[in-house]
């Protein structure tokens, strides 16, 4: 027998604790929950506030600032100026990468802003407004509670996003203490990758050394946890969001 | 009047305030890295800044144009993008009338769910499980072909079968995801349509044929439209998780290459100039086809 089989032998939870005593990992997946909850909730609250302010036809200069806005969606400086400001804003290596530059999404601000009008009766507000209810109040007390549904479907969206950007951690990020999940395993991935490079160039038909190896097997068990761990979160909420996450997109495509 | 401006303004304050974070964060993110394009046309240095590294005309974007790698990157992109389009849009087209044609409905509800899942795990997880069953010491795949008596291939690190993969694996990941405009427009197809058919004799299939089909046309033609601007980018998650040296020659694509020389080796002004490039090009694609989806389907993008 080869030593390779279509379903492992026998089950074991000692990858899950090489991993749970590894600081490295236990350490990425609480930077991975951490910017996932911060920069998906300030993402929501910064982005509505625009489409609020936005969606109010009495606002001198919303044709223009829409137009400001509506530009970035089909030019943009590229990767190269984008990092430099991030160097110069002291970004580079800071957590803060994470959540900053995602805080304000401009397609959802779109979606946003077309649902305030389309989808809030003005009579609602109107009376609101009698009562003397101003701005502010009328954001907090009508517009969010009126969009829960949208605010949760964006916000989904937001949250997978962040929870599986790897892009930000293995550019701009140098300190591993840093490093999200994903970039975690896409460092991991890499790495095993030039191994994997070796053994095959070495391939000669015969058994090659790293099948018997028991550290390269090892790795490549710790790297499934690993993914597991990645995309268990997803796994483990998707059933009870799915409709959401659908409800989302159809939102952001069908015009009524 | 003038005081009644002043109190008009006064109100709106908060309103303002709504959009300061907004603003800010567009201005710090978005439009000071378009000025910072202006490296494309400078030999940037970090002592110099943006503003004083010295100007050297279209030196960056003849040397770019200059360079083969440049010009393989650019013919791999066009290659992966067109190979996409190519089997992923129809094949996502039948799965939806496919899954449009499962009548239990809550079969149907379980195949949606389980073809949406795979959007949501990222492209890194993605080839891992690739990784781990195409891999050539332990891999399912190569456990099968030597089983079978064939000799074990190296399926991540080769280039003959980097473009199948990345097909397939592309296909594994949005299919489902990318049915769900055609079922709601599906589901929005009067039921009248069909009575009427099967007054006629119709069929599921010339249901099919002659109902659904021509239903969908005008957000076929939409989608299809819509893919146009996104065929200068392949997407840097699939493409940077699958690289490695020896699939580079048709897996490096313009984003990769960007980021090779740009972040990789500080080239900051040559790939600036690229960068800068691409944005035009794309944000002509895209004017160009939201005025060819008016011109059809009557809807743009804006």
């Amino acid at each position: 027998m080869g030593g390779i089989y279509w379903w492992p032998r026998a089950f074991t939870l000692d990858n899950f604790r090489v991993i749970l005593a590894d600081d490295t990992i236990v350490n990425a997946f609480w930077i991975t929950v951490g910017r996932t909850a911060i920069g998906t909730a300030g993402s929501l609250l910064v982005t509505s506030m625009v489409a609020y302010a936005l969606s109010r036809k009495e606002l001198p200069g919303r044709q223009q600032l829409l137009l400001v806005f509506l530009f970035i969606m089909l030019f943009s400086g590229g990767l190269i100026p984008y990092y430099i400001q991030l160097i110069n804003l002291g970004l580079i290596n800071n957590f803060w990468v994470y959540v900053v530059p995602s805080l304000f999404s401009v397609w959802n601000m779109f979606v946003m802003k077309t649902s305030f009008q389309n989808n809030i009766p003005e009579s609602v507000v109107e009376s609101t407004k009698i009562d003397g209810a101003g701005y502010v109040r009328i954001y907090f007390s009508i517009v969010l509670p009126f969009s829960m549904p949208l605010l949760a479907a964006l916000g989904l969206f937001t949250a997978v996003s962040q929870w599986n950007d790897w892009f930000t951690g293995a550019f701009f990020v140098n300190d591993l203490d840093l490093q999200p999940l994903p970039t975690y395993l896409q460092r991991v991935m890499s790495t095993m990758e030039a191994g994997n490079m070796i053994s095959a160039s070495q391939m000669t038909g015969a058994k090659e050394a790293s099948m018997y190896n028991p550290e390269a097997i090892t790795s490549k068990s710790v790297r499934m946890a690993t993914i597991v761990i990645t995309i268990l979160p997803i796994l483990f909420v998707y059933p009870f969001l799915q409709k959401y996450f659908v409800k989302g997109v159809l939102i952001g495509s069908v015009k009524e | 009047m003038q005081r009644l401006s002043a109190v008009r303004w006064k109100g709106l304050l908060p309103l303002y305030f709504f959009l300061l974070p907004g603003v800010v964060l567009i201005i710090l993110f978005n439009y000071i890295p378009m000025l910072g394009l202006q490296i494309a046309f400078k030999d940037y240095n970090f002592r110099d800044g943006i503003w004083g590294s010295p100007w050297v005309g279209l030196q960056n974007f003849k040397e770019f144009t200059a360079s083969a790698d440049f010009w393989r990157a650019t013919g791999n992109t066009f290659l992966l993008t067109m190979l996409r389009l190519l089997f992923i849009f129809p094949t996502t087209i039948i799965v939806a009338l496919l899954i449009n044609e499962v009548r239990s409905f809550r079969f149907k509800r379980f195949v949606q769910s389980l073809s949406y899942l795979p959007h949501f795990i990222s492209w890194i997880v993605v080839v891992g499980f690739l990784d781990a069953f195409l891999s050539i010491d332990s891999g399912g795949a190569n456990s099968l072909l030597r089983s079978l008596g064939f000799e074990p291939i190296a399926f991540m690190g080769s280039e003959t079968w980097f473009r199948p993969i990345f097909v397939l694996s592309s296909m594994w990941k949005e299919v489902g995801w990318g049915t769900i405009l055609y079922l709601a427009a599906i589901s929005g197809i009067n039921p009248v349509f069909y009575e009427a058919a099967v007054m006629d004799g119709a069929g599921r299939f010339a249901q099919m044929r002659y109902i659904t089909i021509p239903c969908i046309v005008p957000i076929i033609s939409i989608v299809l439209i819509l893919t146009v601007p996104g065929l200068l980018s392949v997407g840097i998650d699939q493409i940077y998780a699958m690289i490695n040296p020896a699939n580079i020659g048709v897996a490096e694509v313009i984003d990769t290459y960007v980021l090779r020389l740009g972040i990789g080796q500080a080239q900051y002004s040559m790939t600036a100039a690229i960068g800068l490039v691409m944005s035009v090009m794309s944000a002509i694609l895209l004017i160009l086809s939201n005025m060819l989806s008016k011109r059809i389907g009557g809807d743009g993008i804006w």
